[in-house]
């Protein structure tokens, strides 16, 4: 199946084109979304659809039955979806401004609820202003904030809630409201209005799947505060916030807010180390302080090669990496020299940098894990290791695998290791939500995620372990685990949780489906680590089989919730 | 400003697109589901349609009785002469 195009319609009539030139084949991969809520959406499909191909995946929507969502959610009552975006419309709500009701947000919490736990995300848009509260003393002001603290309050904290307030702020009342539209097909909104939400939408969906960003590499001089500070010392330097420095701390200020939600930062500057950590010593105006940043490379090397290395250290792709520079032909030579690498065209007048960071969507994140904080945490905190002193340090590690059956509590994380996992990663089986939740509904499975765990921090679930089991013989169907965490050893003592599982079974033997992908060349070592064979072998999938009671050492301690 | 024969061929591809029909004929009679594909939610994107293509907004009540080609091109030709394009 070729890629989808799509595109980022500006109006429901261009989404409308967009939609009929885009290859909607439904595959394995496929996102499955239902649209449901209490007003009609059908305007907001294609825009959802075609921006969602313009970012590569494809994408069915179906519309929940109007005014009747919430029966929906009962399991069987609906096809599985992988997405549920659920819009509690003030338009809806109120109908059409004729009313203030109470809304049974309970009933919203419950139905939301049980979408989680079968298996779904659940994307929930807040009631949106209305036209009436161009007077802000209406009482449908306090009516429609009430209602939005309620859901705030009632909603799991795994639901994403949404506003849409920025999309009316940057359309304008005018362009937004059509009452018309709501007369005559119940639309809360103008359906270029419409279109924007559902292209809004598509970044946060797209983002959730798989984030755009996953570390930022920064400039010093002219990005992070005005200034060289080779040339005019740390008191020279930019930094007054209620001047022309605050552009650099408002900077500092998104870059910080990353850095707390899962985004390790770096340094990546051409500058004399010793003066360059100089500001963030001796101004106090400076936001960012230099345990915020998990890699500072100051010297004279070209940047490409400090921003590889970055990537190196934490074991992604440099198509995850953001460079931040002020220097279009530092930007450039990045660029040509690290293809995929994201470098945003910073506008030439620093007041302008966060406001076009922010338009560009590439740091969205709908959901922020411990897992991704702890992951930042880990970086800081682990450094290089001398080989030599490998084996002592793993062992001086005091480290704790902790294997727990896959649950509501744990299987968001598990489908989102194995979407994610592009190097650990053995068969690359990518489960929608609802196969996952089958998966490991089945007694008769094995389906685990693992915790690691050490002395010094706590890395958080790293791996996943799927198999099944027909009379004696295994089978692995999923094995992944996080870079981070490469080795350690952890893989083989996944391997061992599963191998006593195996034995308290009588089962002996086990075998997996190694599927070739352009990353996971590493994978057949561990499974030949393992003590498994590989015998047949056709188009990128090899057949690996034996048993585990050859299994090697590891310094791992294991525990079972 | 547009002539009438523009402005009816104009419309003329504005039914085309919204109904997927390349051989779509522009009867005056036809009304809304005469044609299968000509359903109230087509019909909603004909007016958005054409609202776009031609810079006029339609209100609520009119949108309910402009239920023919007849009638939307009449409304149409109307609205524009009344602006002067």
């Amino acid at each position: 199946m070729g890629k989808p195009v799509g595109g980022i319609p500006t109006s429901y009539r261009e989404a409308l084109r967009l939609d009929r030139s885009v290859r909607h084949e439904v595959s394995s991969s496929t996102m499955h979304v239902t649209l449901a809520g209490n007003a009609n959406f059908d305007f907001v499909s294609p825009g959802l659809r075609v921006a969602l191909a313009s970012e590569g995946i494809a994408c069915t929507t179906r519309a929940a039955t109007f005014g009747n969502w919430v029966t929906e959610t009962f399991p069987g009552a609906a096809p599985p979806s992988d997405v549920w975006v659920v819009w509690v419309s003030s338009m809806g709500a109120s109908r059409g401004m004729t009313e203030r009701p109470d809304i049974d947000v309970a009933a919203i919490a419950s139905a939301a609820l049980r979408l989680v736990n079968s298996g779904s995300n659940v994307v929930l848009i807040h009631p949106e202003a209305l036209p009436v509260e161009d007077d802000p003393f209406s009482p449908f002001v306090a009516w429609r904030q009430g209602l939005i603290d309620q859901l705030r309050l009632a909603l799991p904290s795994s639901v994403i809630q949404l506003s849409v307030g920025h999309l009316l702020r940057r359309l304008g009342t005018e362009r937004w409201a059509a009452s018309r539209y709501w007369e005559q097909a119940k639309a809360p909104c103008h359906p270029d209005a419409a279109t924007a939400v559902g292209v809004e939408l598509s970044f946060v969906l797209a983002r959730l799947m798989k984030p755009a960003v996953r570390a930022v590499a920064v400039d010093l001089d002219d990005t992070m505060w005005g200034g060289l500070v080779g040339e005019v010392g740390p008191a020279g330097l930019d930094l007054d916030p209620d001047g022309t420095g605050r552009p650099y701390l408002a900077l500092q200020r998104l870059l910080v807010d990353l850095s707390e939600r899962g985004i390790p930062l770096g340094v990546v500057s051409k500058n004399d180390e010793k003066e360059a950590r100089r500001p963030f010593v001796e101004r106090p105006e400076m936001i960012l302080r230099l345990d915020d940043f998990v890699r500072f490379d100051a010297s004279w090397s070209p940047k490409y090669e400090g921003i590889a290395a970055f990537a190196r250290q934490l074991n992604v792709g440099v198509d995850s990496v953001c460079f931040l520079d002020d220097s279009p032909r530092e930007r450039d030579e990045a660029k040509r020299m690290l293809p995929g690498l994201i470098v945003p065209d910073l506008p030439k007048s620093a007041g302008a940098r966060v406001e076009h960071l922010v338009s560009s969507r590439y740091f969205l994140q709908p959901r922020v894990r411990e897992e991704d904080r702890l992951r930042v945490e880990f970086f800081k905190r682990t450094a290089p290791l001398p080989e030599q002193d490998l084996s002592t340090y793993l062992a001086e590690l005091e480290m704790e695998l902790v294997a727990m059956p896959i649950g509501p509590s744990n299987i968001e994380r598990a489908g989102s290791l194995l979407h994610k996992t592009n190097q650990f990663n053995a068969t690359l089986w990518r489960p929608s939500a609802a196969e996952l939740a089958a998966f490991v509904t089945d007694s008769r499975n094995y389906a685990f995620t693992f915790r690691l765990r050490d002395r010094v921090t706590d890395a958080g679930i790293i791996g996943v372990l799927l198999a099944t089991v027909k009379e004696s013989q295994a089978a692995i169907e999923a094995l992944v685990l996080s870079c981070r965490v490469f080795g350690r050893g952890v893989e083989i003592a996944m391997a061992n949780h599963l191998h006593s599982w195996l034995e308290s079974r009588d089962v002996g033997s086990v075998e997996t489906v190694f599927v070739e992908g352009p990353r996971n060349a590493m994978v057949r070592d561990a499974l030949t680590a393992f003590g498994l064979r590989a015998s047949n072998s056709d188009e990128g999938r090899t057949t690996y089989c034996g048993d585990f009671s050859c299994l090697p050492s590891h310094h791992l301690s294991i525990k079972e919730l | 400003m547009s002539s009438a024969a523009e402005i009816s061929h104009r419309l003329h591809n504005v039914f085309v697109e919204v109904l997927e029909d390349p051989q779509f004929l522009m009867d005056p009679a036809t009304r809304i589901g005469d044609v299968e594909s000509w359903d109230s939610f087509a019909h909603i994107n004909l007016m958005l349609a054409i609202e776009s293509e031609f810079g006029v907004e339609f209100d609520s009540d009119e949108i309910g009785t402009l239920l023919s080609i007849g009638d939307i091109s009449r409304a149409l030709h109307s609205r524009l002469d009344t602006t002067g394009r």
